[in-house]
């Protein structure tokens, strides 16, 4: 799920650029500096994630996690899902670098959105952090899909068109996300449980 | 005497005309072989002539037309391993996931450093 370069309106473009900076600068400065460690390897591991082909059936879709990015990270998410689409774009030619700003918005805003849904929702017991784990992630794809759907819509694409498309292509994505993030959530709260309590922990 | 002559001779050209046809459009030349074959009988060697000239024109059209689908055939192999190879040169390789794991590192390693000089400033 990325757009590519020459896709989407010049405005659209710049606008959404502008956009990532500031959301960008908004979570550098909410980021802890003892989350550091942290945001480096989730960032890591995000940009490897995509490289994680799935074989389905004739094609092939590779996880997208950014519902796990905003659930462990919180409002450093942006900053670390930017900089791992800027990195997948410069080497692995993943989506235009003229489209970063459209890629950082269609996967940042959802990964923060996951972020702050789930620490509303997790509960203290394993089970809800599981089921709340699951259920973000999955939103996280589905949200993706919704806001990729928005930026094409500028582009004078047929909206409930391309929504439903990437939803379909997605809907096996969407699966095997919230089992990532359950798995993942349920690992971390009996291993270590500080890393999701500090998700939404910020330096005023 | 001069006019069968005459005669002969337009029918000569006509079957010249019929000739060339022939070599150009295969297609063309069944149909219009088979209608001068059947009105033309006088002239037998100029007609056995240019039938042969047909026929050779065909085999050579035929022959031209085999090798070309046979070449079509190996080009469009070789065109499906080209487009094979390139999708697998575009794949990412792990050069490019370390060199992007490094630059992470790297940029933590920045926030670290200007982390640092503010928590030494402040003390």
């Amino acid at each position: 799920m990325h757009i590519a370069d020459g896709i989407l309106p010049t405005s659209v473009a710049v606008g959404s650029y502008a956009a990532s900076l500031a959301l960008m600068a908004w979570s550098v400065k909410k980021t802890h500096g003892d989350d550091l460690p942290k945001v480096a390897v989730i960032t890591s591991s995000f940009f490897v994630a995509s490289l994680v082909h799935v074989p389905l059936g004739p094609t092939s879709v590779h996880l997208l996690i950014p519902g796990l990015v905003g659930i462990l990270l919180g409002n450093s998410a942006f900053v670390s899902i930017a900089l791992g689409l800027l990195l997948q774009s410069l080497l692995f030619q993943f989506g235009g670098i003229t489209a970063w700003g459209a890629n950082s918005l269609m996967m940042g805003l959802p990964a923060l959105c996951c972020g702050w849904g789930f620490e509303h929702t997790k509960g203290t017991t394993l089970f809800r952090h599981v089921c709340a784990g699951a259920v973000w992630g999955g939103i996280g794809v589905t949200l993706a899909g919704i806001m990729l759907a928005l930026l094409l819509f500028t582009s004078g694409e047929d909206f409930l068109g391309v929504a439903k498309i990437a939803l379909l292509a997605h809907l096996p994505v969407i699966g095997i996300e919230a089992a990532v993030s359950a798995f993942t959530v349920s690992f971390l709260y009996k291993v270590k449980p500080e890393l999701l309590r500090t998700a939404l922990n910020s330096v005023p | 005497m001069s006019e069968r002559m005459k005669i002969a001779r337009l029918r000569f050209l006509l079957f010249c005309l019929a000739a060339i046809l022939l070599c150009s459009a295969p297609s063309i030349a069944n149909a219009q072989g088979a209608g001068t074959a059947s009105s033309e009988s006088a002239a037998p060697t100029a007609q056995s002539y240019d039938l042969s000239q047909a026929e050779k024109c065909d085999q050579i059209i035929a022959l031209l037309q085999e090798q070309k689908s046979l070449l079509n055939r190996e080009l469009a192999q070789v065109k499906r391993e080209l487009a094979a190879l390139r999708e697998s040169m575009s794949q990412p390789g792990l050069l490019e996931v370390f060199a992007g794991i490094g630059y992470i590192l790297g940029f933590a390693g920045i926030a670290f450093f200007v982390q640092g000089k503010k928590s030494s400033k402040n003390e």
